[in-house]
């Protein structure tokens, strides 16, 4: 069983490899020429959303995951969401449970020939450049998308003490929209930081997604205790929700 | 005061660090990721104040400005040499 199971996750991962970069590489240049600047994200981010709804599907349905939400994930529209970050695949489960989903993703990823140009066509670059990334996010909050953030900026071992970036908390400040936190867990360890494909485990891996109640920007007054100890407050919040 | 002293009061008023007591922090211990875990939004703060307090000219460069803000060994050599010690 184990052996199958690493053979499957293997393949696994080559489909989702080969799939970024068919989409990166020929389907999303394609449309472009077809769809002016303006239009392009949103088709950019429904292609996302379906082919990786369908890549988790294939996981769920080769029984490699099960997956268990606790909250409505269609609910959330426009808003801020901050994630803990287990594994390998948590923002593919959460892009293809919540469509109209962007990232801020880290600036490695451009070095990432798979995800390089899903990136670069459609995600927020967490460069130096804090002002560019906050004011990006704030517009893409406006048209209705949601940006997903995994505050520990990488993924986190079981047991590590998080640390907490601050960046979610400088865009809702910027934006004044609130933040939903989202615990994501596995009952083992899987495709976790410096590990290889390889560990599939000997049985299904369980996903318990939980949306917890929203973080309120307004409950902050960021007017008296000034921007920066707002955006320590803020994060000192999301660090409580997500660890 | 030494200045390494200072520098740690400074870091810790500008970023509001409100747990974190200067002699926490370690001269040459990593201000970033590992060490105190400040980020990059918390660099831009710091080197405004750092900036303004020891009238130093920063270039745009952000490479070299993570060299020098590495710990706070790193950024009261880089006060000292701004002075011609």
């Amino acid at each position: 069983m184990r052996l199958i199971r690493k053979i499957l996750v293997l393949i696994e991962m080559c489909i989702f490899g080969l799939g970024a970069i068919t989409i990166g590489l020929v389907i999303f240049p394609i449309l472009a020429l077809f769809l002016d600047e303006t239009k392009r994200r949103k088709h950019y981010a429904d292609i996302i959303h379906w082919s990786w709804k369908f890549f988790i599907w294939i996981m769920k349905t080769t029984k490699i995951l099960n997956i268990h939400i606790n909250g409505n994930l269609d609910d959330i529209k426009g808003k801020i969401v901050v994630a803990s970050h287990p594994s390998f695949i948590d923002i593919i489960l959460l892009i293809g449970q919540m469509p109209d989903s962007l990232c801020l993703a880290k600036k490695e990823l451009l070095k990432n020939p798979f995800m390089r140009n899903i990136v670069k066509s459609l995600y927020i670059i967490n460069d130096i450049d804090t002002n560019t990334f906050t004011h990006n996010a704030t517009e893409a909050l406006k048209e209705g998308y949601n940006i997903i953030i995994f505050p520990t900026g990488t993924r986190t071992l079981p047991g590590e003490e998080i640390k907490i970036h601050k960046g979610a908390a400088q865009i809702a400040i910027a934006s004044g929209i609130n933040i939903v936190p989202i615990k994501i867990e596995t009952d083992y360890p899987f495709l976790i930081k410096n590990s290889s494909p390889f560990n599939a485990g000997e049985k299904p891996v369980n996903y318990y997604i939980k949306v917890l109640p929203e973080i309120v920007t307004s409950n902050f007054d960021i007017a008296t205790m000034g921007e920066i100890k707002a955006r320590n407050h803020i994060s000192e919040q999301i660090k409580k929700c997500i660890n | 005061m030494r200045l390494e002293d200072e520098i740690k009061e400074l870091i810790i008023k500008s970023l509001e660090l409100e747990d974190v007591k200067a002699s926490d922090i370690q001269d040459d211990e990593p201000l970033f990721e590992d060490g105190l875990g400040l980020d990059s939004i918390d660099a831009l703060e710091l080197g405004m104040a750092i900036k303004k307090k020891y009238n130093l000219t920063l270039s745009s460069e952000k490479e070299e400005n993570s060299e020098y803000f590495y710990s706070v060994k790193t950024i009261a050599d880089l006060v000292r040499s701004s002075r011609g010690e």
